[in-house]
């Protein structure tokens, strides 16, 4: 019986470790603040980029008229945009199955004509755990 | 035996036909009032300013707007659609340019850009990488040459989207640091297209024009502005200020044709329309309620304010909230209100929702949102909704008024 249990401690302590690995090595994010020098901060921007996976969203802090809107590249290619027009969105995002050796994002709110800008980049290192994307994509900032 | 077999074919030919139906093209033509519009009615002449966001913009007889460049390696690129023609082409001239590479003067360009005088006025950012800028230019769709105004490495900096461009003159909302207050704001500025000077403009009593002032219209020289108490005149030096009209005026969606003001009062989402001499006399309300407007030179076109639900929304981003369309027809009328007629129904089996629109002879084109209930569970998924301009995927609808029929541009890449 004690030797199950020492076994399934070992298991357990390393598959937390190959975890904690994953997450910190192959896994990056960034926050943006979407904002300019006039009025400041209108919202936030996350790009997460992972081995095989790469997510990017704006959400601003409250709902208006114009738009809320992301642009999500790979390796400095677009590969996708969002843009949500109108007061019923407050957020746009953008998911790849796909992920080079760096992601970047742009992040645009419009408020009463005025345009907010962010921008992100991330560099994410050679895949060499990928059981760990679903799970790094879970803890995804959305 | 052989009733399994021809139960088995009947499924076949059941779900086959299944897919065909959800697949075919819906009669869009049942949506329009079939109004024939006049083959000369275009978009004014009148240099207003420009909302550089607007999704498509009318120039010349073609359509810009911007998609996705060739190849693989997707960036966006500007468009532009010739109605004479029905040719869609890139606007960067290079025959050999895939428009995906630095070389490109459209590489990375914003979403708001200009058209004035045959030339297109826009920024491009550079945010990634070593060497992170920004920069202001032109490019001249005659001779295909660019120029550059000027660079700055501030790639987080403040734009207002409205830009007036006159006679040779850019007018624009510039942020400027004030020294006293410590703080940014915005600052009405005039830029010589030619010579790159530029100087930020002042009032009669040396009060900066910041966006409480909104630049509306030129014309004879003179800018025409609304601080939303009354429209006012002024020169390109902002000398010769005369007050033209005074009432409550929304800031923007203040137009001319030249000889007339329009305007609305009331909310920026439910206009009630008037017009006036250019001299402030003869004011008259058109009878008309708007949610967006805009006039051609024979024709006020707008949406109506009677929104309605498409469905609950249950995509990814939001959920529990019901879409509502904040407008059911897409209307036209006379110049003096009279007239009024229906030209595009939104609220059908599809539902529509529109962006930008602009009316060239008999067609309009339009931006939209297409809402599409496909499993009629009154609930509308990801898969249900389609944006009709993005970089990655796009179309615009071409609405025929003289035969109702509906048409989508694309343009291959």
């Amino acid at each position: 019986m004690k030797k199950y249990i020492k076994i399934m401690l070992c298991i357990f302590l390393v598959a937390s470790l190959l975890t904690v690995v994953c997450t910190n090595v192959f896994a990056e994010r960034a926050t943006i603040d979407v904002r300019n020098s006039v009025y400041g901060s209108r919202g936030e921007g996350f790009l997460n980029s992972y081995t095989g996976a790469s997510h990017a969203d704006t959400v601003a802090i409250s709902n208006g008229n114009e738009s809320v809107s992301v642009e999500l590249y790979i390796d400095s290619y677009l590969v996708q945009e969002k843009e949500n027009v109108g007061s019923s969105y407050t957020t746009a995002w953008v998911r790849i199955a796909d992920s080079g050796s760096s992601a970047q994002s742009a992040h645009y709110i419009v408020r009463d004509g005025v345009i907010y800008r962010g921008y992100g980049e991330v560099f994410v290192t050679e895949k060499i755990f990928p059981s760990c994307r679903s799970k790094d994509l879970q803890e995804g900032a959305i | 035996m052989k009733l399994k077999r021809l139960s088995k074919y009947a499924i076949c030919f059941f779900v086959i036909c299944l897919i065909l139906t959800s697949c075919n093209n819906i009669d869009y033509s049942d949506n329009t009032s079939h109004v024939d519009a006049n083959a000369t009615d275009l978009p004014l002449g009148v240099a207003v300013a420009q909302d550089g966001l607007s999704k498509i913009k009318y120039y010349d007889g073609c359509i810009y707007f911007i998609g996705p460049s060739f190849g693989n390696n997707v960036q966006k690129t500007l468009w532009r659609y010739n109605i004479a023609t029905d040719i869609c082409s890139t606007v960067c001239a290079d025959a050999i340019c895939m428009h995906n590479t630095k070389d490109c003067p459209f590489f990375s360009m914003e979403k708001n850009f200009y058209i004035s005088d045959n030339c297109v006025y826009y920024e491009r950012t550079f945010p990634f990488g070593t060497d992170r800028y920004y920069d202001f230019v032109r490019y001249d769709i005659e001779n295909a040459k660019l120029k550059q105004y000027f660079k700055s490495e501030d790639i987080e900096r403040p734009t207002y989207k409205y830009e007036l461009y006159v006679d040779g003159y850019r007018f624009y909302y510039k942020s400027v640091f004030d020294q006293v207050s410590g703080e940014y704001y915005f600052a009405l500025h005039r830029l010589e297209l030619a010579t790159g000077d530029e100087v930020a403009l002042f009032l009669n009593d040396d009060q900066g024009i910041d966006l409480d002032v909104q630049l509306l219209f030129a014309l004879d020289e003179h800018l025409y502005f609304s601080d939303g108490r009354e429209i006012f005149s002024a020169d390109y030096e902002m000398n010769d200020k005369k007050t033209v009209l005074s009432g409550t005026f929304l800031y923007s969606d203040i137009y001319t044709d030249g000889q007339n003001i329009y305007w609305g009062e009331g909310e920026q989402d439910a206009q009630s329309l008037y017009r006036a001499r250019l001299d402030g006399s003869e004011k008259t309300s058109l009878g008309i309620t708007a949610a967006k407007w805009q006039i051609t030179s024979n024709y006020i076109y707008y949406l109506n304010t009677e929104s309605y639900v498409v469905g609950k929304n249950s995509t990814t981003e939001m959920q529990g909230e019901n879409i509502v369309i904040p407008s059911s027809e897409l209307r036209r009328a006379n110049l003096d209100g009279s007239d009024d007629t229906r030209v595009f129904e939104l609220n059908g089996d599809i539902c529509y929702e529109i962006i930008s629109f602009c009316s060239v002879g008999r067609s309009i084109y339009l931006s939209y949102i297409k809402y599409y209930d496909a499993n009629g569970d009154n609930a509308i998924e990801d898969g249900e909704i389609y944006q009709s301009i993005d970089t990655t995927d796009y179309s615009i609808m071409c609405i025929n008024t003289q035969d109702g029929s509906v048409k989508y541009i694309r343009c291959e890449t």
